[in-house]
């Protein structure tokens, strides 16, 4: 008589729970990813995430579109940041320059930071960006460091100086030149953004980093990131409407070049809001 | 002492010929091929959606935001500005193609074909892999859910275990020299 052969194991049902086994498995690690609490400061001077720079830097031009100016968290308009000044033509090599100086404490740079890696992005390419939080005792908030980072472009240049730590201390020095604009057209104060000198931050009304930077206070740099993909998130709505101002700004000074960065429904419209001299 | 799957034994004589196709082979297929349509009729609408740059019929607050996902940075194939619902489109279509041409085989044979079951199986793999790495797209870096894109996400799971479950009874590969196809 012939005996019954037994069934390989691959045939029975261990592949086919095993599959959904180890699937919701999977899903039940990324739902206690996604719960961490947000990101530690055991991240700072690390480099920043490749996925999260491109999420920062690869904005979707219909979220762009649908921020405009942005709008606070009270459902108001983001006030202009910028003035017309009449500083000195500021440029490299016949590019208009834009000029940040600033400090790693601080919240308002923090914020203003991740508007103008959005807004140059779309000028040439960051690279280097490192995670920053502003000081504990001023907010925590996450954000990203230009000290030691490189920007490339063919229609600009872009100086970014870290000028204190994040405790405050002396990090990059300023020129003289650099020293006389942030006195004489910043005041003294962080973060200071001059635009090939005929636009700098700090205009009436506005906030120092652009936007109301309480909206990124608890978020992780993976949070912040992240939200830049729905249009209706109060991170967008400020950090994208921020950056949409300096995209105006700067592709005035750039005579709109690029078109892909200047030649938009949106920035053209903001291009007419903008403050003459 | 008969086989549970009404088809070649798992073990026995090398010159005993495959079975028929059972009516289980021909649903497993069948579910295939409708889950191919569906997946595929889900894509061509997101894709459609993508072009046409008009709203999403879904939710669009809290966890569940179609709108969120969908216009992300991770809603297009890295480094160019293709949908990945096309890639999508293409993954049901090579699916709904596997399933019909097994269906063509066993129709005209009788036989169910091994190679093809372990394509589609491999298809499958490729496609679970892929759904994996989006459900963390959505989850962990945009902490929101899109509801068309879930409901591919499950028709791939699906996908892979029906074709996993008719590798399973395809006959023995042993017998790989009796399939020809």
């Amino acid at each position: 008589m012939q005996q019954q052969a037994r069934r390989p194991w691959w045939r029975g049902p261990a592949p086919l729970i095993g599959t959904v086994v180890v699937v919701l498995i999977v899903i039940g690690v990324f739902i206690f990813v996604a719960n961490q609490p947000s990101g530690s400061s055991a991240s700072i001077g690390q480099p920043v995430a490749a996925s999260i720079v491109r999420e920062v830097t690869n904005v979707s031009p219909s979220v762009i579109a649908a921020v405009g100016v942005g709008k606070l968290p009270d459902g108001t308009t983001l006030p202009n940041p910028y003035r017309a000044i009449s500083g000195p033509a500021l440029t490299t090599n016949g590019r208009p320059q834009v000029l940040y100086i600033g400090g790693e404490f601080c919240p308002y740079c923090g914020a203003d930071r991740w508007s103008l890696v959005n807004a140059l992005s779309r000028f040439g390419t960051f690279s280097g960006l490192h995670y920053m939080r502003s000081a504990v005792t001023d907010g925590d908030i996450a954000t990203v460091t230009f000290h030691g980072s490189h920007y490339t472009s063919p229609y600009i240049d872009f100086v970014g100086i870290e000028n204190e730590d994040r405790n405050q201390n002396q990090l990059e020095p300023l020129n003289n030149q650099q020293q006389q604009l942030l006195s004489t057209l910043g005041g003294n104060g962080y973060p200071f953004v001059d635009i090939a000198g005929q636009y700098a931050n700090g205009a009436p009304n506005s906030y120092p980093g652009g936007y109301d930077q309480s909206v990124l206070s608890g978020k992780s740099w993976s949070q912040i990131a992240g939200a830049l993909s729905n249009a209706n998130d109060p991170i967008t709505q400020g950090l994208i409407g921020n950056a949409n101002y300096i995209t105006a700004a700067v592709c005035k000074t750039t005579h709109d070049k690029p078109a892909s960065a200047c030649k938009t429904a949106t920035i053209q419209h903001i291009e007419q809001q903008l403050p003459t001299k | 002492m008969a086989q549970r799957t009404g088809q070649t034994p798992a073990t026995g004589d090398r010159n005993q010929q495959p079975a028929r196709v059972s009516m289980r082979g021909g649903r497993d297929l069948s579910a295939l091929v409708v889950m191919a349509l569906l997946g595929l009729g889900i894509s061509i609408y997101l894709t459609t959606v993508h072009y046409a740059h008009v709203r999403l019929v879904c939710s669009a607050g809290g966890i569940v935001n179609c709108t969120q996902v969908t216009t992300s940075v991770y809603s297009v194939v890295p480094g160019t500005k293709i949908p990945i619902t096309i890639p999508g489109m293409l993954w049901f279509l090579v699916s709904g193609g596997l399933a019909l041409a097994a269906w063509r085989v066993q129709a005209r044979t009788g036989i169910a074909s091994m190679r093809l079951g372990l394509a589609h199986l491999a298809w499958g793999v490729i496609g679970l892999i892929t759904v994996l790495y989006l459900v963390y797209v959505e989850l962990v870096r945009l902490h929101a859910i899109c509801e068309w894109c879930s409901a591919v996400h499950v028709l791939t799971l699906l996908t892979f275990l029906v074709a996993l479950y008719r590798v399973q009874r395809l006959p023995d590969p042993s017998h790989a020299a009796d399939d020809k196809y």
